[in-house]
């Protein structure tokens, strides 16, 4: 078995995409939030770009994005950037597109009586927001936001692109260095172990907010 | 006395459009009165009560509730509304109770009645709760203070909306179609509730279809159809109307 020797090497790049995975959720979803909030205006000059932004990063592949922001800052606009920086800065500008989409579709979900029920008891509108409609969205975007996070800890793999050392990468090393398949199996099973963990939390997280239903 | 006034509308118009959903309603309100709105659907009821609690924004017209301006029309005839934190305690002075209830689902039932009182009155907790309890008691919800919305029947539900909106002591309290949603068993127990607020002399506006409710309770009655009061008077008055819309409308009911 070649996958104990290499397990300390596979562990390190487990950490390197579980960073990107942490830090990606930290910076996309309050970004999602905003940008949520912000395609539902409707003031066009606000909207259109808004618009805009979530086809092209829905629009293209994260790859290529991954590739536009290791590249562009340092070269076009003269501002260095490291490869990992590039790396967060992509996954969350793209997931904040899809996590923006989800929320919407949650906000638009709670019935316009909820928002004038907050109105007419004197809840100011953000008020309103954070007590009565931001928990109920809250339950009703678990599902898709599960999928979303899942997706995300595979996507991790896209790093490797711009040469940051993640699980992926490590595994393809040892699989040419070592010939053998092992290593991306072992690869496989960290994945897999990884999203069941997520899968985990959120239906934890879901059976907490069960106690109500719309 | 106009310190008894406690609603006053005045030339109230507004457009959906090019709909006209609205055009110059006249409305005054006294304390302690109870006033029903009928009137066919599409007739503008539901808009005008909108209106008066800030869901919609009139075009033109005035709205007074209790002694504050809502909004009036400047020169051009456009209404002007008021500023923002006069907008909140112009709201905080009445209350409205809606079709669909419209509760908190994730809320319990006493945490529906507390959340405006603590959040938005600043009251303590202890104070809000004390005060939920006793609503709760007299609307007959007392040992459903733990529960959440979708574990109540729909006439538990409004009767909770009810305590809800009173716990902020309104002046006036509005009812859109209060038992709309509401089988006949489930209507009866919330028109006892308003019945007995009416005992109370809560002042009262209450939109409705329930015609004899509007006939034992209503100290004065509004016919509204195509955005117009078509008629107003008493009970006696509207139901022998010799209107020829009214009678109409109210053929309705009594076949």
């Amino acid at each position: 078995m070649v996958t104990f020797q290499i397990l300390p090497y596979l562990l390190e790049g487990t950490w390197r995409a579980l960073q990107i995975f942490i830090l990606t959720l930290v910076f996309s979803i309050p970004l999602g939030i905003v940008i949520a909030r912000l395609r539902q205006s409707t003031v066009r000059i606000i909207q259109l770009p808004v618009r805009f932004y979530l086809l092209i990063m829905r629009g293209t592949p994260l790859i290529l994005q991954l590739i536009f922001f290791m590249y562009f800052p340092p070269f076009v606009l003269g501002i260095p950037i490291g490869r990992f920086t590039a790396v967060i800065l992509a996954f969350s500008l793209n997931y904040a597109a899809y996590f923006a989409e989800i929320f919407r579709g949650g906000l638009e979900s709670i019935p316009r009586g909820q928002f004038e029920a907050g109105h007419v008891l004197g809840f100011s509108s953000g008020q309103t927001f954070t007590r009565i409609i931001l928990p109920q969205v809250i339950k009703r975007i678990l599902p898709p936001s599960a999928s979303e996070a899942m997706t995300l800890i595979k996507d991790t793999a896209l790093a490797q692109i711009i040469g940051v050392a993640e699980l992926f990468r490590a595994a393809q090393n040892s699989t040419s260095r070592l010939v053998s398949i092992e290593p991306i199996i072992a690869a496989g099973v960290i994945y897999l172990i990884l999203n069941s963990l997520v899968a985990l939390v959120f239906s934890r997280f879901e059976k907490k907010l069960s106690y109500y239903r719309h | 006395m106009p310190s008894d006034i406690v609603l006053s509308v005045e030339n109230l118009a507004k457009k959906f459009g090019t709909l006209e959903v609205l055009k110059s309603i006249h409305l005054t309100v006294r304390r302690g009165e109870v006033v029903v709105i009928i009137g066919p659907s599409g007739s503008g009821k539901s808009t005008l009560l909108r209106l008066i609690n800030q869901l919609e924004q009139a075009d033109s017209g005035n709205i007074t509730v209790g002694g504050q301006v809502l909004c009036k029309n400047d020169p051009q005839g456009r209404s002007v509304y008021a500023a923002k934190a006069d907008l909140k305690a112009i709201q905080l002075k009445i209350g409205l109770v809606f079709q669909s209830f419209n509760l908190f689902p994730h809320f319990t039932i006493e945490r529906n009645i507390t959340e405006a009182p603590v959040h938005v009155l600043g009251q303590p907790a202890a104070q809000a709760k004390t005060k939920a309890s006793a609503l709760l008691h007299k609307l007959g919800l007392a040992e459903k203070a733990p529960n959440y919305p979708f574990q109540l029947s729909g006439g538990q539900q409004q009767r909770a909306a009810i305590a809800r909106a009173l716990a902020l002591e309104p002046e006036v309290l509005f009812f859109d179609e209060p038992t709309s949603a509401l089988d006949p068993e489930l209507t009866g127990e919330v028109l006892k509730v308003i019945r007995q607020l009416a005992a109370e002399h809560m002042t009262m506006v209450v939109v409705t279809h329930e015609m004899a409710f509007a006939r034992e309770l209503a100290d004065r009655i509004i016919f509204m159809d195509q955005g117009v009061i078509i008629e107003e008077g008493t009970p006696e008055q509207v139901f022998n109307s010799t209107h020829e819309r009214t009678r109409q409308f109210l053929r309705h009911y009594s076949e």
